[in-house]
């Protein structure tokens, strides 16, 4: 027995009542006029919905009676009313496991997009690439060679005697090199997808060898090999459109803290794949028949360089830590060999300096 | 108008918990189902903020049902693909002159359908709520309302958008004096010259202002919807009005900012809450009206096509 209120369908004046439900009705007692007792047949019963402990039961054709019950029983009352109501009975289960089964399906959801995220989409961007054609990847490369050209001057001759020196080389890559060498005060080199790779001045300036020219090369090349630029933008791509998918409507500031975050795992991504073109440098160099000295050398000048650079910088740099990069190089048995000067890569290195300074 | 004789009558029980569960749940689900589920969980979100408003401390109750959102749903979407299949097919029929007729007829069917929305989402969410077993209606006839609604859009256009104070005020106005709650009518006494005089005074403020002056307007533009609307029943005329101030205006915004930022979105159900609270405790009331002789006069209607198709217009009603 409790106290509701009930409504005829007709006014809104409220008759405060008690109400007792039973296996097939439902008896409502009327608290001022104890005479009155209205009797429900369950089977009549339109609807009835909970709202916090808010109960509504509404009786009859439209417009329908109701009865309203604001207390602690209400869940009791529904659970009362939903006998052989299949659907009413799912809702009862689920408000009273309310709390477990929202923290379940959280946590699912949690799970499958972390795990999309972490396995899934790196694995759809690795067979993506493969999907891509290589003449497709080579006309990406020269479009944004062309737009690098524009801005920047080209030295000619520098360029010349490094694509000799290039071909003096033995590749195994599928792509044709060709090398860009770029005035530019920076001591940064880069590569594109298709086999296009510019050297920027300054970085030549500071290399002393031809080995150290050769690993610099060895490098590139590996990254043009092993489809290293076009892996980082299949992998930005489906991480952003994942990150927008989930996070469509967030505001500037948490997309932000959203974006860095995401940036910051792409840098492991791009650490990885230093990492890598390293190692396969090293390889080339040892191919070709480079004192791997030069591996050395070279990561030397970037260590110098990267010294300068301001902390916060070396935090976000791509490459990783260069002395790890140096500790990685002379852990391998292979730096240690030793080849005799090959003369032809010294004086196209020689003619490509000469043109610098 | 006293002051002293006005009374806030309603009240909001909004729970955050609750409301970031169902948000939750309602945004999984619709990504899991592709967006099936949408009707549902719009019908469980409107059943949610009409069941936590209390009006003389009995709450609203929506009726509405998944079921039925999800039929209107597919009438709506249907309208829509239509549509658009129909502006392509002609965009790709290479006659220039069927391209240009399409696309036109589609930009028409869309401002068409503006007003229909409009209507049959009122008609749908008005039936289906109640107050002590009481429906809300709405009795405004279509044709009526599209002819209107044009003409208003017309006018405006023509005017340059300075006739869009007049509109704003003549469709509130139609679709007020055809709102029903049992034997209650409303009614809205606001002038359009008045509304454009808060426009016109809000935008040079708020260039002189850098904007600040913002607050104030929003102030102004809910107070003259809110205080100009008016509740009759059986001949007696009760007023309304905002008590909404631009403080407690720059108070909610900035707050509710910091708060959806900082949650990364999941605490958008707070801002929510705060929000509808703010807005439906500042509403006061000059009386009651009278429970005892509030009669049902409304029909059922179930068609929730114009209410979804609302939705997707990104049109808000009430």
């Amino acid at each position: 027995m409790e106290s509701c209120l009930y409504f005829d369908g007709k006014t809104a004046q409220g008759y405060p009542c008690t109400i007792d439900i039973a296996d097939e009705c439902v008896y409502i007692y009327f608290l001022e006029d104890k005479k009155k007792l209205i009797i429900w047949n369950k089977l009549d019963i339109k609807d009835f919905d909970i709202n916090g402990n808010n109960l509504i039961i509404k009786y009859g054709e439209y417009p329908h009676q109701t009865i309203e019950y604001i207390g602690e029983n209400s869940s009791q009352f529904f659970e009362k009313l939903s006998q052989n109501n299949l659907s009413k009975q799912s809702k009862s289960f689920w408000l009273k496991n309310k709390v477990t089964i929202a923290i379940t399906l959280c946590v699912a959801f949690v799970i499958i997009g972390l795990s999309s995220y972490f396995i899934f989409l790196p694995w759809v961007a690795e067979k993506a690439v493969v999907l891509i054609p290589q003449s497709a990847e080579i006309e990406l490369g020269n479009a944004i060679s062309e737009s690098i050209l524009q801005t920047s001057t080209e030295e000619d001759s520098a360029t010349y005697y490094a694509n000799q020196f290039v071909s003096n080389l033995k590749t195994t890559s599928a792509y044709s090199i060709q090398i860009n060498v770029v005035e530019s005060n920076d001591v940064n080199a880069f590569a594109l997808p298709g086999g296009k790779i510019f050297v920027y001045s300054e970085l030549i300036k500071k290399i002393e060898s031809y080995e150290e020219f050769a690993a610099l090369l060895g490098h590139e090349i590996s990254h043009v090999t092993y489809q290293h630029s076009l892996k980082s933008i299949c992998r930005t791509t489906a991480s952003s459109i994942f990150i927008a998918s989930l996070f469509g409507d967030v505001t500037g500031i948490s997309s932000g803290i959203i974006e860095q975050a995401d940036a910051f795992k792409q840098l492991h991504y791009s650490r990885e794949l230093e990492t890598q073109a390293d190692e396969k440098g090293l390889a080339f160099m040892i191919e070709n028949n480079v004192s791997p000295k030069g591996m050395v050398g070279l990561l030397t000048i970037l260590k110098n360089e990267s010294e300068q650079m301001p902390d916060y910088m070396k935090y976000i740099s791509t490459h990783p830590e260069t002395e790890e990069r140096l500790k990685n190089i002379n852990s391998k048995k292979e730096s240690k060999l030793v080849f005799t000067d090959n003369v032809q890569l010294k004086l196209a290195f020689e003619k490509m300096k000469s043109h610098l300074d | 108008m006293e002051n002293t004789s006005f009374k806030k009558l309603l009240k909001f029980n909004g729970d955050h918990g609750q409301l970031i569960g169902l948000r939750i749940l309602n945004n999984i689900l619709t990504a899991l189902t592709l967006g099936i589920y949408y009707p549902w969980a719009r019908a469980a979100y409107l059943k949610y903020v009409y069941g936590e408003t209390e009006y003389l401390g009995t709450r609203f109750v929506f009726h509405g049902t998944g079921k039925e959102m999800f039929i209107g749903f597919i009438k709506a979407v249907g309208v829509i693909i239509g549509l658009y299949v129909f502006a392509i097919l002609c965009a790709l029929s290479k006659v220039a002159v069927l391209a240009i007729v399409g696309v036109l007829i589609f930009y028409i069917a869309i401002f068409i359908l503006i007003p229909i929305a409009i209507h049959g989402s009122n008609k749908y969410r008005l039936s289906r709520t109640s107050w002590r077993g009481i429906h809300f209606g709405y009795r405004g006839d279509l044709k009526e309302f599209i002819k209107l609604y044009v003409v208003q859009v017309l006018l405006t256009i023509i005017t340059l958008g300075i006739y869009g104070s007049w509109m704003q005020v003549k469709v509130t106005k139609y679709i007020m004096q055809h709102t029903r709650f049992g034997n209650i009518e409303f009614n809205f006494v606001g002038e359009g010259a008045n509304l454009f005089v808060i426009k016109l005074k809000g935008v040079f403020l708020m260039i002189l202002t850098l904007g600040i002056y913002s607050f104030w307007y929003y102030k102004e533009l809910l107070a003259f919807e809110v205080d100009n609307t008016k509740v009759i029943q059986n001949g007696k005329e009760i007023n309304i009005r905002s008590t909404m101030s631009a403080g407690q205006i720059f108070g909610l915004i900035f707050t509710n900012y910091l708060i959806i930022v900082f949650t990364l979105g999941i605490g958008t159900g707070i801002a929510i809450n705060r929000a509808l609270r703010t807005m439906i405790e500042n509403i006061e009331f000059d009386s009651e009206i009278d429970a005892n002789t509030l009669e049902q006069t409304e029909a059922e209607y179930k068609n929730a096509a114009g209410d979804d198709l609302a939705g997707m217009l990104d049109i808000s009603v009430i």
